[in-house]
């Protein structure tokens, strides 16, 4: 998968599961400070990105992230490096 | 004994969402029942229900929690919202710290129920997601009433089948009145038009099969009915310390001043044909208000427009009241808006509310051949003299209550 389609995806899984629009969400944008996520909401999109076809992130590396961009950065670590190319 | 004032309402129902749209509906005698068009009915024996229309929870409350709860819990929180606001208390902070909220539901969250097994059972199991567990519990609705408008005080949910509203509301008066709280939040909702809940009615063979147009089918006390529509909604009425509520300059709809509650202790699903704990349940209300049979001006009936419930209730109604039953007026509701099972007792609890401050009895539409000889109001609110009215809710598992409210006087 694509880096960018990878990013789409994420910011549309953040949108549903904080309830703030897409458009507002961008790399930089913190989980808990600005999209207000709790500890419910890590479950949730934890269960959303598998829901997705996105590869496992283990548990502890997803609460340790603070940005989206960390998001995106620990699905891409996670992701076989050949299904990131164009 | 501290006096229960009415200082605010809010309805969410088939025929009218916020207060002043379902009360003129109901005066009109305006029906909330329709096809259900949320799921496919095809091979449903009843594919007619009171749907809430034109609601669109985003005007009362937080899109993050509406992605994450029931349609019964949205029903609640808005309908919490609007009963706040009626109440002129959403402003204020002085009263949350201590503010009760007592809500009745008796299903819960069967869409959230019915869509997580739905997932699990495709996926494995794996398709359960976090928000499951919270999503059904019946006390959601409390719970987030609380969250949202800061209110700490107890927190209860009543689940009581088809009395849970009234219930709530009587619990919450009981609170009130003994001085334990200032205010409750309190009232009944449910959302069971559902797929599987709905088939499960259908399975119990409750419901009307009649094929009419749908807003003629709830016939309550008639010799045509054929069984209960299924409704859903909710209604939220505040509860105040009457002497707080004038000090504040609060407008006050009614007063509550009396309830019963009861068991049957006779059958899961099948009210006693004695009509025995209906006459005590409607005693035990009269005797808490202090008022005697012959002092009830109205009559708000259960009414489900089953066999079952109708002739006992009516029994349960000449007993208690005998010859006063000449002059009383009866009516059944749930012809408008159908069966709302936990919120019925809540939605009707509201209408005995604008009855007494506008001196109307609603009718009972869709009476054309009355079974019993008394004055249901058949098919025309009336203007009447109305001092004294009472709500009967009865549910499942012999499950009764009774509230009795006064008209009030500012002087």
């Amino acid at each position: 998968m694509r880096t960018d389609i990878l990013t789409d995806k994420i910011i549309e899984i953040l949108a549903r599961v904080s309830g703030k629009p897409s458009d507002e969400i961008g790399a930089d944008s913190r989980l808990i400070e600005d999209l207000e996520l709790d500890s419910i909401n890590f479950i949730e999109l934890d269960h959303e990105m598998k829901a997705n076809g996105l590869p496992p992130v283990p548990e502890k590396e997803l609460h340790s992230i603070r940005l989206v961009a960390d998001v995106i950065g620990l699905v891409s670590r996670h992701t076989p490096k050949e299904s990131l190319s164009p | 004994m501290k006096r229960v004032a009415i200082t605010g309402l809010g309805i969410v129902a088939p025929n009218g969402v916020g207060v002043d749209d379902f009360w003129q509906n109901c005066r009109a005698g305006v029906s909330g029942i329709s096809k259900i068009d949320s799921f496919d009915t095809s091979e449903y024996p009843v594919k007619i229900a009171g749907v809430v229309r034109n609601f669109d929870p985003a005007e009362h409350m937080p899109r993050k929690l509406i992605d994450r709860s029931d349609r019964f819990v949205h029903f609640g929180c808005a309908a919490a919202t609007m009963a706040l606001k009626d109440a002129s208390l959403h402003e204020s902070q002085d009263w949350r710290d201590e503010a009760a909220v007592i809500i009745g539901s008796s299903l819960g969250g069967q869409m959230f129920h019915e869509e997580s097994i739905s997932r699990g059972l495709r996926d494995n199991l794996k398709g359960m997601g976090p928000n499951s567990v919270p999503g059904v519990m019946p006390s959601a609705v409390a719970a987030h009433i609380a969250i949202m408008n800061g209110l700490r005080g107890p927190n209860l949910c009543l689940s009581t089948a088809c009395s849970s509203g009234a219930n709530a509301v009587g619990e919450a008066f009981r609170r009130i009145r003994s001085g334990d709280c200032a205010v409750v939040v309190s009232g009944g909702v449910e959302a069971p038009v559902t797929p599987f809940c709905f088939y499960a009615h259908c399975a119990l063979r409750v419901l009307s099969t009649s094929l009419g147009a749908p807003e003629g089918v709830s016939k309550p006390f008639d010799v045509e009915r054929s069984g209960f529509v299924m409704g859903e909604g909710g209604a939220i009425l505040v509860l105040e310390d009457l002497e707080r509520a004038r000090a504040r300059g609060a407008h006050i709809y009614a007063e509550i001043v009396g309830f019963g509650s009861n068991s049957g202790a006779y059958h899961i699903a099948i009210p006693d044909p004695s009509a025995k704990d209906l006459v005590r349940v409607m005693t035990s209300a009269l005797k808490s208000a202090g008022v005697e049979p012959e002092q009830i001006d109205y009559v708000n009936a259960h009414g489900t427009a089953t066999r079952a419930n109708d002739q006992v209730e009516v029994l349960g109604l000449e007993k208690v009241f005998e010859s006063h039953m000449e002059r009383l007026l009866i009516s059944g509701s749930k012809s408008m808006f159908g069966h709302t099972l936990g919120a019925a007792g809540a939605i009707e609890a509201a209408i005995c509310a604008l009855s007494l401050r506008d001196q109307v009895a609603p009718p009972t539409i869709n009476l054309t051949k009355p079974e019993f000889r008394y004055d249901f109001v058949p098919n025309q609110a009336r203007k009447a003299r109305l001092n004294y009215v009472m709500s009967n809710s009865f549910g499942f598992g012999s499950n009764n209550s009774c509230l009795v409210f006064r008209r009030y006087d500012e002087n």
